[in-house]
């Protein structure tokens, strides 16, 4: 079936060429596609060649099934990236209960805690413990201290 | 490809396991260097007048910064400073380690012989001491136990400072403040 007569008249028996030489840019174009084209081919071509000498000689060395690189990664690679995600877990796991100990023996900062709240002071008399600005420091007032004879 | 899977999960958890008890040594060894026994405590006293000098002495400025805050004497003098060391050996039950030390000093411009006495106690691996301070007038005895100025027992870790004061109790009588300084040596 010949559907030539559906072209336009001007596109056929060669006209594309003239059509080219009416418009450079689009000739332009035109050769710059049909050479990116040929370039493809010789590359395609070539690797074709290249992998019909090789697989004779792979063929003729193996007796099992072909490696895949695939699988040679996922063996290799497999365990490691694991070991890996176990490690951090385990890590992870760790730094959180450390953390948690943490803030419970010595709320976060901005502010140090004061050491008033393990001073657990013991005396004679009534006293009064008062915080300072420096959490390493504390006052002990004691307010009735034992009287002379 | 079962037996491939197979054999990456154990070498996954042989790295692992490997990793973690790597992990683990290291934790112990860090914990072990804070649960150290105490050896020694080496305890500072400054005893402060409160009221009455205006001036600033820099050897107690960071305390006296503190005190201006709480309290409304005029000033504070720095009467004497002190150190001694006390060394921790175990109870009979070796729960505790246990100490004692004190230090007869004589205050500027006074002639009033004082003492200062430490009972420290540690409990093991516990990285605090309970230091009972006692500041005793060395004249005045009752009953042979010399009088306690100033006497409480606190719990404190490495380096803090507690300002043990007490109110007046006559008019004639110095407002006396015994800052103690606290210095742990681990084992």
């Amino acid at each position: 079936m010949d559907h030539r007569d559906d072209w336009p008249d001007r596109l056929l028996e060669g006209d594309l060429d003239s059509g080219g030489e009416k418009d450079p840019a689009a000739r332009q174009s035109a050769e710059r596609i049909a050479r990116d084209a040929r370039n493809m081919n010789a590359v395609l071509s070539a690797m074709a060649d290249r992998l019909s000498e090789r697989l004779p000689a792979i063929a003729d060395r193996q007796t099992g099934p072909l490696p895949r690189r695939g699988a040679w990664s996922w063996r290799t690679a497999g365990p490691l990236v694991a070991a890996a995600a176990i490690a951090v877990l385990i890590l992870a796991r760790n730094e959180h209960i450390e953390k948690g100990q943490e803030t419970v023996a010595f709320p976060a900062p901005p502010t140090a805690p004061s050491m008033v709240s393990e001073m657990n002071v013991e005396a004679d008399g009534p006293f009064v413990v008062f915080p300072t600005s420096d959490p390493d420091i504390a006052v002990v007032w004691l307010l009735n201290p034992k009287e002379s004879d | 490809m079962y037996e491939m899977v197979k054999r990456s999960i154990r070498c996954a958890l042989m790295v692992a396991f490997a990793l973690g008890v790597l992990a683990q040594v290291t934790n112990a060894q860090e914990s072990n260097r804070t649960g150290e026994d105490i050896q020694n405590v080496l305890l500072t006293f400054h005893l402060i007048q409160a009221d009455g000098f205006t001036g600033d002495d820099p050897e107690i400025s960071d305390v006296v910064n503190e005190l201006r805050r709480l309290f409304n004497f005029e000033g504070y003098r720095l009467l004497s400073t002190s150190a001694f060391n006390v060394g921790l050996v175990p109870s009979s039950s070796g729960a505790y380690l246990r100490g004692d030390g004190s230090q007869r000093i004589v205050p500027s411009n006074s002639e009033v012989p004082l003492t200062i006495m430490a009972e420290v106690s540690s409990q093991r691996s516990t990285g605090v001491v309970r230091t009972t301070a006692t500041l005793t007038d060395a004249r005045l005895h009752s009953s042979n136990e010399p009088l306690p100025l100033l006497e409480a027992s606190v719990t404190m870790r490495d380096g803090q400072r507690v300002m043990l004061g007490t109110a007046r109790r006559s008019a004639g009588e110095p407002v006396l403040i015994l800052v103690v300084t606290t210095r742990i040596d681990l084992e």
